[in-house]
């Protein structure tokens, strides 16, 4: 079950919290200490926050605009559309493996590995891609093998390798590696798909 | 006044979350979806922004937007999402983007504090609710419901789809608070019941937290009868750890003074006063503790709790003073800020000692961090400093492009690959004299030397003609790889807003550090004023104490001489 974090918890709790604060039955916790001061400030702090809003609200527009464009040219610069290559990771529900960690060789040689935390599994068996690797490959042949490690059926440790001999056109080439369900063998099926 | 109607939820079994995902058509949307479920809204908005600017959102053109819209509204962008969800509903979209547009919009409102809208927008929805939206759906109905006083409604949607929602015992407890308002004691009496019972069916921290406050609001109502001693057997069951455990202490000392059960109250108040002297509770207990005991004829021992109190209350208005250095300091702000989770996890921080400069600031801040106002600021003051993380990030990058740049200009140039080629083609020759050399030179050997070095001559041959093969293809470039000026103009186009960004954010956090400190200040002033509020209390019952032992012996001495007191 999925737990809720400490400001939700807040939150919801937040909405009773002036009816509970007078659960204490004692003298003095009723009396409102610098009530004034506080008054001012949480309004001030309200008021500032409101006139800002706008521009914060703009700036966080702007510096996502900025991202967007940056990621662009940096792509135009280190991984021209010619050359680009990228290579995907996606998860059909997760029922029959538990994924710990990929490991990523091309051409033979190890380009990339990655292990995953909790919150990244649930995120790839939601339906959320990974992105795993961007690099710059030539055109023509190549191989590309990836090595997967988690915990299969029956809660044992679990290894497999999956490859793709394809060939690089022109433009760019996405590859997705693509842990499946199988059903009926009750088993995980590791595929890379050619898009 | 706007007359509410009720919002019915949604009476389908919900489903695991599991079986939400759906085939994904587009490789790039998956991965805006990845960044949205791991709740990385910027990376996933900047994930859409790219990807919609290179056309790679077709498949998934109206989901895309919609999420959008709902990252938005996660993000702090309301009126971008407010402007999305508008659009969308006025295109012609299937049902169910519609459905989830209105919920989003209902949200929206529900976050400005606008219930009215927040119900009109929710009873927009039609037909089956989207599965990823449903348990939030109804959620966000329950709780209009409760605020809306549909208090029968509410408790019905609870029985019937928010069982085993990880929503239900906070529902639970804002329904029993509502009806406790209301005068619906026995309704109210039963739902803080359920919220117990589910705290001891689901073993996390939360619930049992929870739990102690239904506890304590069960007290409450037996307090309100007058069934002191029903009130007392409630409070029994409270953790005495945890975040609420100061209130039921207090609580629990209070009911056995009034119940004239002085010896039972002494171990609760002295538990409390053990702990933090920046707790409100603890201050009270100090005092109450010294009184009971005064109370109980045990004087010696009332005027030692008095002393000890004096004492906590002086060291307690030092760590005022420390806090406020802290709270002015340069880098707290955001070290708090964004320590603020780990710090609130910690089991019991509250009664263990400070380590960290920016903990000596947290014992006292623990009823504002509940607090709006402040967790706004908060919110939007983390926020600005990922931005500021981010672009300090992209000024580095900036630095290594400008790099790439310089050395690609400084490369190829026409003269310099004339000059490769024509030497390239020099070796070449050499290499072509130097292996028919060799070749002639294996004929002196005998046969047997002879095939030892002919695989080893083909193997020559074969990188020659891979050599060879790469200088024609270089021959034939008319001109060497350039830049693209436009390139380098984007480039140091981008360069220079990152640098304008940077200072907007560091203005703008300027700002809200400053409201931060402010609001920080006006609480510890509360704590300031209430502490020497129970230190004065604690300085005239030690005067007390005084006076009647200086009378008593004043007696004493009158009775010893023969005169009448």
């Amino acid at each position: 079950m999925p737990r809720l974090s400490w400001i939700k918890r807040l939150q919801l709790a937040l909405l009773v919290m002036c009816c509970t604060a007078s659960f204490v039955h004692g003298a003095d916790q009723n009396i409102d200490f610098a009530a004034k001061q506080r008054q001012d400030s949480a309004r001030q702090a309200l008021q500032t926050v409101k006139n800002l809003s706008k521009e914060i609200q703009t700036l966080k527009t702007s510096v996502v605009s900025l991202n967007k464009d940056l990621r662009l040219m940096e792509e135009e610069l280190l991984f021209p559309s010619s050359t680009q290559a990228s290579i995907f990771v996606s998860l059909d529900i997760g029922q029959f493996f538990t994924l710990e960690s990929i490991k990523l060789k091309l051409d033979g040689k190890q380009v990339a590995s990655h292990l995953y935390s909790e919150k990244q599994r649930q995120a790839l068996a939601r339906g959320g891609i990974q992105r795993l690797h961007m690099t710059n490959l030539n055109n023509g042949k190549h191989t590309l093998s990836a090595f997967f490690t988690g915990i299969g059926p029956n809660g044992r440790p679990y290894k497999r390798a999956a490859e793709l001999a394809f060939t690089k056109d022109q433009g760019s080439q996405y590859l997705e590696l693509q842990i499946i369900d199988d059903t009926a063998k009750q088993e995980p099926i590791f595929n890379i798909k050619q898009w | 006044m706007h007359c509410l109607k009720k919002i019915a939820v949604v009476c389908l079994c919900l489903w695991p979350l599991l079986s939400q995902a759906q085939p994904v058509k587009d490789l790039k949307f998956g991965t805006i979806l990845f960044d949205f479920y791991q709740q990385e809204y910027f990376s996933a908005l900047v994930g859409y922004e790219y990807a919609h600017e290179k056309n790679e959102l077709l498949r998934h053109a109206d989901e895309a937007r919609l999420l959008k819209g709902g990252m938005a509204l996660s993000y702090g962008l309301p009126e971008q999402a407010q402007l999305i969800f508008k659009d969308l509903l006025d295109q012609n979209v299937p049902l169910a983007t519609q459905n989830t547009a209105w919920f989003y919009l209902a949200k929206l409102y529900y976050q400005k504090g606008d219930d009215f809208q927040a119900a009109r927008n929710l009873a927009r929805l039609q037909g089956e609710i989207p599965s990823d939206i449903r348990q939030e759906f109804n959620y966000l109905a329950t709780l209009i419901n409760i605020q809306n006083k549909h208090l029968d409604a509410a408790q019905k949607a609870i029985e019937q789809v928010s069982q085993n929602s990880i929503y239900e015992p906070y529902l639970l407890f804002n329904l029993a608070v509502t009806q406790l308002r209301n005068g619906e004691d026995e309704a109210s009496r039963k739902n803080l019941q359920k919220v117990v019972d589910y705290a001891k069916q689901n073993n996390a921290k939360e619930y049992a937290v929870l739990a102690d406050r239904a506890i304590q609001a069960m007290a409450h109502i037996h307090i309100q009868k007058n069934d002191l001693l029903g009130a007392w057997q409630k409070l029994q069951n409270v953790r005495t750890t945890g975040l609420y455990s100061n209130r039921a202490l207090l609580s629990y000392g209070w009911t056995a003074i009034k119940l004239n059960n002085l010896d039972q109250a002494i171990p609760a108040l002295n538990a409390l006063s053990n702990r933090s002297i920046s707790i409100g509770e603890v201050q009270e207990a100090k005092v109450l503790l010294a009184h009971v005991y005064e109370q109980k004829g045990a004087s010696r021992s009332a005027l030692k709790q008095y002393l000890l109190a004096e004492q906590a209350f002086s060291g307690g208005m030092e760590s005022i003073k420390r806090a406020r250095k802290v709270i002015a300091g340069q880098r707290i702000p955001e070290e708090f800020v964004v320590n603020l989770e780990a710090m609130m996890d910690e089991t019991d921080w509250y009664g263990s000692e400070p380590s960290l400069d920016y903990n000596k600031l947290t014992p006292f801040l623990i009823e504002l961090m509940s607090s709006n106002p402040f967790h706004s600021v908060i919110k939007e003051l983390r926020d600005l400093y990922a931005l500021r993380n981010n672009l300090d990030y992209w000024g580095r990058q900036a630095i290594e492009h400008q790099l790439i740049i310089k050395h690609r200009q400084q490369g190829w140039s026409s003269d310099s690959l004339t000059k490769f080629i024509k030497d390239s083609e020099a070796m070449k020759e050499q290499l072509e004299v130097g292996i028919s050399d060799l070749r002639l030179m294996t004929y002196t050997l005998d046969v047997k030397e002879q095939d030892r070095f002919q695989s080893l001559l083909q193997s020559t041959q074969a990188d020659f003609d891979f050599l060879d093969e790469k200088l024609e293809k270089v021959k034939n470039i008319k001109e060497p790889y350039r830049q693209s000026e436009k390139n380098v103009r984007w480039a140091k186009q981008l360069h220079k807003r990152i640098k304008e960004k940077h200072t907007t954010t560091d203005k703008l956090i300027k700002k809200l550090e400053n409201v931060m400190r402010i609001v920080v200040n006006a609480e510890l002033d509360k704590h300031e004023e209430r502490m020497k509020y129970y230190w004065a209390q604690a300085r005239l019952g030690k005067a007390r104490l005084y006076d009647q032992t200086l009378n008593r012996i004043e007696d004493d001495n009158m009775k010893k001489t023969g005169v009448q007191p």
